[in-house]
């Protein structure tokens, strides 16, 4: 599925023209401290044989993108399309 | 760091565990699929026959080619969700095609009552790793034009 995924995005999800998806994702501290305690354990290993992934490829579909923090959640509202290619 | 794969392996454990990181999550979309991707997923659907393949038109109208015959149904737009497993009804135009079908098409995914047919998704060979994510879907809707399905969901964490 990641290989999938990846090559949907470098291809700039062609496959999903027309999509478009909104709403708002509360994640919880541990969450976030997880995903950061990954990057951090991975520092300095050995790069992987994939090239790493651009995240400047999916800046094109944010339409728009916040974040609100609370007490032990950072909740991040998006607003993600796919336009069409003409 | 690869932002694609770590997120993907923790939405997979995040689904395992039913998204206990993610609660209050409210999310809507439009996912439109092409004729061409649905007619690929037949091919690889076990039991699916050989040479079956479907047109999409206007107005949540499919016609099923297979051989010379051309099959029309009319799809529900609304896809029955929150009781475990989504699934997709349709109903066909003609009644000899739909107890033709019921005779030969025997896949357990598959259910026929008179012209009506459900399939349900989540009994469709390959779908069961999807199981952690039907409990979230709270709307899903389909409809069509030419050689699209529209599919509008909205998918809630409580």
């Amino acid at each position: 599925m990641q290989d999938w995924l990846r090559a949907q995005v470098e291809n700039g999800f062609a496959a999903f023209q027309g999509a478009s998806l909104s709403g708002s994702i509360p994640v919880k501290e541990e969450l976030i401290n997880e995903l950061i305690a990954g990057v951090l354990a991975q520092a300095g290993r050995p790069a992987a044989s994939t090239p790493p992934f651009d995240p400047r490829l999916i800046v094109p579909f944010i339409r728009k993108a916040t974040v609100h923090a609370d007490a032990g959640v950072v909740t991040l509202h998006v607003d993600l399309a796919i336009e069409p290619r003409s | 760091m690869d932002p694609v794969n770590d997120t993907v392996a923790l939405l997979q454990r995040e689904a395992a565990a039913g998204f206990p990181h993610l609660a209050g999550t409210r999310l809507k979309g439009t996912l439109p699929v092409k004729e061409g991707l649905l007619n690929e997923a037949l091919r690889h659907l076990p039991g699916a026959p050989s040479g079956l393949a479907i047109d999409v038109l206007a107005g949540n109208r499919l016609v099923a080619r297979y051989g010379i015959v051309r099959a029309t149904a009319v799809l529900d737009e609304e896809v029955r969700v929150g009781h475990g497993r989504p699934q997709v009804s349709f109903q066909l135009a003609s009644t000899l095609i739909a107890w033709t079908l019921s005779q030969t098409l025997r896949m357990p995914a598959v259910r026929f009552e008179g012209r009506r047919v459900t399939i349900d998704l989540g009994a469709l060979h390959g779908m069961d790793r999807y199981r952690p994510y039907w409990p979230h879907l709270q709307r899903v809707q389909l409809r069509t034009t030419p050689g699209h399905v529209h599919v509008d969901f909205e998918v809630g964490v409580t």
